[in-house]
């Protein structure tokens, strides 16, 4: 499928990646292309591929054939450290924190070592300050990460992740498991990241709040698109409500 | 000359199949790592001299004392070292299973050292010395001796994985624990039984060590280390391979001693091992 | 604990450590300890490097270097070649150095792509492997010069042991306070996260290797300049590993203290037991090795911030 260029000049470009893990695809010659300052919502049931579209794009994996291009560069295959640099940010399904770190030590890892590191430890420790008050952390600056709980967890990951200062954020199912208030919290903060700029790509199985933030929305099944468009789109696609929508309890 | 260094390598091979096989059975089925598989080679070692000098039984006949011996030390070694890892998440076993035997080694050693001085020990019975014409190759007649006890032991520990219920559930459980415990199959006890047995070999090929070569308080390293190369060049947790992989090991060393003299004949084996895990980690025979 | 308890809490660390370090620069020359507290002192300086050094790796990357011998004992081979080629002693000293970091550029770096227990039997392999060549290349021992023992007392070598632990210990804070102790850290609890965040595993690993790897080299020299006569064969037996391994764990895993504590426990078993029953201690070190690693997996640092804990919740 040829990728669609939908609105404003693509930050990121998908072009016919492919997967495999023994004999099954999970992603198989997916296209996409995201513009600037969007939110592109990615959907499709368990299994349908998006985890490892995310880490072919953010080098945790590398794709048996196609390209990633972002920023205008070629960085199919490149480590993830160096995509990291390149202005590239995630968070993870099963939140990653560095255990035995405070919350605010984790974050300074991110203005250490990210896209635009701090030149000293004083001065990236004066930068956090700003993603603990942003996800709400402040008042969980020393304890340790490891005994945070899931809503915590997954500040953690979105500040660390922003303390990189990306051009591009990806974000990997955050709102599985929060409860109204939190999910309701969790678009106001996306809504308050696109005003500020923020490029991101979503995946979320909670379908209503996805479809409520994204710009524009892909359906992956099974590691192939079966739709993409506008939300408006997505929500009338057949195939799609045959394919997830149907069959979809979650939401 | 060729034909010299390929029935040495042989014979060597096949007898480091034999100190390979119990670690290959243990990290086969429990997924860990017992670095102090050597010192159990030694103890047994120990076993077979004691035997030998102050009951007079053959070391050859020794055998299945020693087997039964160690077994039980197995099962004991079970009870106190390995079952407590299971206070670990599942991702933390193996690398706490090799520290902890690693003490296990400052342990062993230590008190084999205390137990029976820091001499070096060897047996040397009625045959030793003797020789046979193989094949117009003077092999010795121990050789012989101990290639036989290998494709015994691993001829019967063969039928027992392949007969028996408890052998079966073994291998069930070397597969997928997981799997096994759902059909019913007592983990914990075939981890009991894997582990008597693994240390039972181990004690065979130490009877084998002191009538071959001989032993001393602190060279269980040394066969810990071949076993764990064995284990490399087999694929880790292969037990099957195990035999091909002493014999490559068993060739190679042969051909190292060929190419730069008996001192180096370790460090051929220990150099190889480290290129095979870095480039090869699946093993030598996987496709 | 808020920020100025912390501060305060390590200017006390600092105080204490000073005040130490003065002592066992006074020691000597305030009171008459005769040869033997000297090199047992010697000993213990030598044990808090070797335990810091293969702790910076073990502790703060989480990768068990089984391998340490053999940059102590390239150390200690290479001073007393360099210093018997008549080099001057100090330079001899810092080749030990380089010689330890180019063998760990050599040899270390590919078990680098190694992780977990295949990092630990891979070390472990190659330096025994070392220590055979070594052994074939060297079979005797080594003597040095005879002017050594004129201008080498016991008091320059305890001052030069003490000189190195100490550096040691101001080199391992300074990297481990650093932004460098910072990636470590996160690479430990989580190397894919760490990655996602723009921090390389590798070179970090590649670099505290390294250091860890100089500071055995020089702890090695300086062993080599007490000895005077060395055996190479002796100085690569993986005990060299095992002692500081067995200290670091004990006292407790990534942290400064730990190695210290763990030091000074194991040099004063060890010297309570060689006396009386060889080496003896290994076997009560190893059952306590054991039961520190199955139930105080952080060392005896921790279960000491557990009683004080403990202690300030009762008041
Ligand atoms: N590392 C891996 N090895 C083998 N199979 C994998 C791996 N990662 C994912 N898969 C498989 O790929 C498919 C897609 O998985 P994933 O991308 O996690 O789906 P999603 O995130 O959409 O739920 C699944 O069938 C999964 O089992
Ligand atoms: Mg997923």
């Amino acid at each position: 499928m040829e990728a669609k260029v939908i609105f404003g000049m693509p930050i990121l470009e998908v072009d016919c990646v492919r997967k495999s893990f023994g004999g099954l695809t999970a992603v198989n010659d997916v296209s996409c292309a995201v513009p600037e300052g969007k939110i592109f919502g990615l959907i499709g049931p368990n299994g349908s591929g998006k985890t490892t579209l995310f880490n072919l794009i953010t080098g945790f994996m590398k794709p048996n054939s196609g390209k990633v291009r972002f920023d205008g560069e070629d960085i199919t295959g490149v480590q993830a450290q160096r995509i990291c640099k390149a202005g590239i940010a995630r968070t993870f399904q099963l939140s990653k924190p560095f255990g035995t770190m405070t919350v605010f030590d984790n974050i300074v890892v991110g203005r250490l070592y990210g896209n635009e590191p701090a030149r000293s430890l004083k001065r990236a420790r004066s930068e956090s300050e700003e993603y603990m008050l942003l996800t709400g952390l402040e008042n969980k600056r020393r304890v340790t990460a490891g005994t945070l709980g899931l809503v915590d967890r997954r500040k953690l990951e979105v500040a660390r992740a922003l303390a990189t200062r990306p051009k591009m954020l990806f974000l990997d199912e955050m709102m599985a498991g929060l409860n109204h208030r939190e999910i309701e919290d969790a678009m106001v903060l996306l809504r308050n990241l696109k005003n500020a700029g923020m490029t991101m790509m979503v995946v979320e199985h909670i379908m209503k709040a996805l479809l409520a933030v994204s710009d524009h929305v892909m359906v992956l099944c099974t590691g192939r698109k079966i739709a993409e468009g506008t939300p408006k789109e997505i929500v009338c696609n057949e195939q799609v409500i045959e394919a997830y929508l149907g069959e979809d309890h979650d939401a | 000359m060729i034909a010299q260094i390929i029935m040495y390598g042989v014979i060597i091979g096949i007898f480091y199949a034999l100190v390979a096989v119990g670690l290959s059975l243990l990290f086969g089925v429990m997924k860990y790592m017992n670095i102090a598989h050597g010192s159990f080679v030694v103890i047994g070692g120990y076993i077979s001299f004691w035997l030998f000098n102050l009951l007079g039984i053959d070391p050859f006949l020794s055998i299945p004392f020693v087997l039964v011996i160690m077994f039980v030390i197995g099962l004991i070694v079970y009870g106190l070292v390995f079952s407590p890892l299971k206070r670990f998440a599942e991702g933390q076993r193996l690398g706490n299973s090799m520290l902890i035997t690693f003490g296990l080694i400052l342990v062993l050693d230590n008190l084999v050292a205390f137990l029976w001085t820091s001499d070096v020990k060897t047996i040397t019975a009625p045959y030793s010395g003797q020789v046979i014409q193989l094949l117009g190759i003077r092999v010795p007649f121990t050789s012989l001796g101990v290639i036989g006890v290998t494709f015994a032991i691993i001829g019967i520990l063969h039928l027992f994985l392949s007969r028996t219920y408890i052998g079966q559930s073994i291998k069930a459980t070397a597969q997928d624990w997981e799997a096994a415990s759902l059909l019913g199959i007592n983990i914990n006890r075939t981890y009991l039984i894997a582990c008597g047995i693994s240390v039972a070999l181990a004690g065979a090929a130490g009877t084998a060590v002191v009538l071959m070569y001989s032993i001393s308080p602190y060279s269980g390293l040394e066969w810990m280390l071949i076993s764990m190369i064995v284990l490399v060049f087999a694929g880790l947790g292969k037990i099957r391979e195990v035999f091909l992989a002493g014999l490559a090991l068993g060739l190679l060393e042969q051909l190292g001693v060929f190419l730069l003299g008996g001192h180096y004949r370790a460090v051929v084996g220990l150099v190889l091992f480290v290129l095979i895990l870095i480039l090869r980690p699946q093993g030598l025979f996987a496709k | 604990m808020n920020e100025t308890d912390k501060s305060r809490q390590s200017f006390l660390a600092y105080i204490v450590g000073g005040v130490v370090v003065l002592i066992f620069i006074l020691l000597p020359v305030s009171m008459n300890v005769g040869r033997y507290v000297l090199s047992l002192l010697f000993t213990f300086f030598i044990y808090i490097v070797l335990s810091q050094s293969w702790n910076l790796v073990g502790g703060y990357t989480g990768q068990f270097n089984l391998g340490l011998a053999a940059y102590f004992g390239s150390g200690v081979l290479s001073c007393s070649i360099f210093y018997s080629s008549g080099i001057n002693p100090i330079l001899s000293l810092l080749a030990a150095g380089f010689v330890a970091i180019a063998l760990a550029c050599i040899i270390g770096l590919p078990t680098m792509r190694l992780r977990g227990v295949y990092f630990s039997i891979g070390t472990l392999a190659l330096a025994e492997a070392l220590r055979l060549t070594v052994t074939n290349l060297w079979p005797t021992s080594l003597y040095v010069p005879a002017t050594h023992y004129e201008r080498f007392t016991i008091l320059t070598n305890y001052y030069m042991a003490l000189g190195l632990a100490v550096f040691t210990i101001i080199v391992v804070h300074l990297m481990v306070n650093s932004r460098i102790g910072m990636a470590l850290t996160a690479i430990r609890d989580d190397e894919d996260a760490a990655k996602s965040m723009g921090v390389s595993p590798t070179k970090h690993k590649v670099t505290v290797f390294v250091v860890s790897s100089f500071l055995a080299g020089l702890a090695g020299g300086v062993f080599t300049l007490f000895r005077g006569v060395i055996t190479p064969t002796f100085q690569f037996t993986p005990e060299w590993t095992f002692g500081p391994l067995v200290a670091a764990c004990i006292g407790g895993l990534g942290t400064i203290v730990g190695p210290l504590l763990g030091s000074v426990f194991f040099v004063i078993l060890q010297e309570i037991f060689s006396q009386t029953l060889g080496k003896m201690h290994f076997i009560i070190t190893g059952i306590l090795f054991i039961l520190v690693i199955l139930f105080l997996p952080r060392g005896l640092v921790q279960s000491a911030t557990t009683i004080r804990q403990l202690f300030k919740s009762k008041l």
